[in-house]
């Protein structure tokens, strides 16, 4: 399998103590499930990283309710500074420390893509692993 | 040494057997005709008082019953009073409980409450508070609840708290897709929800 590595993605890394801002249309929580589901023109912003989505599912602990898993659908962007990662789905696990796009996964750099199976972020570190099928789209210079 | 042999004739044996069928018979006559409680479509002083006579106000009153939707309604306030409106009647110190089965309980307090006969429905107003038993408190300037059917709305600014989270929105609506699902909370028009997390 394909695989390359990046330095730190964005300030993930530091971001991951921060509060988690969830901004939505609507969001519905179903207390059976222990889980919350924002829909349309989902934010979730923590520090200065942001994950924007059109549905976002929030599962929370049954025993002490504290966040497990965010997964995100729909027109899936992670920004953090001037990281850009774009995809189908996303899913953060603030147990695992990770962050996984999957889904016509691309890190964007610029004017440059590099796209990937599976784009996985430790937070811990902000390490970046580009997994499966890397491919590296650099477009020309106009000037 | 001789034994002692008690026999049965044919018509003690009968007798017994009747008298099994018969108390049979008669426990699922008890079943059957016992009265099948129906849910009321609404907590019976709604339609029960006439507000009109209620100047001197009702002390101290408490009620029950059963939404359309099979949840329990417990009412409980300080003084019932007449309005100027026919079908209105201001609640002082009022708290509502609703009760799910195997879902947590909802509970409902307000200084004032307003009653509309017609509407069907109570709304809290004045320090107005909303606590689930899974400790979730929303607080809002007005939450009205449907008596009929489970449907609590509140309309904006709403703001709530639940273990580690804070939220605002600007509308809540408490309701129940069918009688079996799960009790539905949904935020809309703006949903502002703050995760702290744990260090």
């Amino acid at each position: 399998m394909a695989q390359s590595q990046n330095a730190g993605f964005g300030s993930l890394s530091i971001d991951r103590y921060e509060p988690l801002h969830f901004n939505s249309d609507s969001l519905i929580f179903n207390q059976a499930k222990n889980i919350a589901e924002l829909f349309d023109g989902v934010q979730i912003s923590q520090g200065k990283s942001i994950l924007s989505a059109e549905y976002v599912k929030v599962i929370y602990s049954k025993t002490d309710n504290s966040l497990e898993k965010i997964l995100a659908e729909r027109n899936v962007e992670l920004k953090s500074n001037t990281d850009i990662a774009k995809a189908d789905k996303a899913v953060y696990s603030l147990i695992e420390n990770s962050i996984s796009l999957t889904g016509n996964a691309q890190l964007v750099q610029g004017s440059n893509k590099i796209l990937a199976d599976q784009i996985l972020i430790d937070t811990k570190t902000g390490l970046t692993q580009l997994l499966g099928g890397v491919k590296t789209v650099i477009l020309p210079s106009t000037n | 040494m001789s034994t002692l042999q008690i026999s049965y004739s044919n018509t003690i044996f009968y007798l017994k057997l009747f008298l099994f069928f018969l108390g049979l018979l008669a426990i699922i006559l008890i079943f059957w005709s016992a009265k099948k409680i129906e849910p009321s479509t609404e907590i019976p002083f709604a339609k029960d008082v006439d507000f009109t006579s209620l100047n001197d106000g009702l002390i101290e009153p408490l009620y029950s019953s059963i939404t359309n939707s099979g949840d329990e309604l417990q009412f409980q306030a300080q003084q019932i009073v007449a309005t100027e409106k026919k079908d209105t009647a201001l609640i002082k110190s009022a708290s509502l409980k609703i009760f799910s089965e195997n879902r947590p309980g909802i509970f409902l307090s307000s200084e004032k409450a307003l009653l509309n006969k017609d509407e069907k429905n109570l709304t809290f107003i004045d320090n107005v508070v909303l606590e689930t038993e899974d400790k979730i408190e929303i607080t809002a300037p007005k939450i009205s609840v449907s008596l009929d059917i489970t449907l609590i709305r509140a309309n904006g600014p709403i703001s709530g708290t639940f273990p580690n989270n804070t939220i605002k929105a600007g509308q809540l609506d408490i309701f129940k897709v069918n009688n079996s699902s799960d009790l539905v909370i949904s935020f809309t028009k703006g949903v502002e929800m703050v995760y702290n997390t744990l260090q």
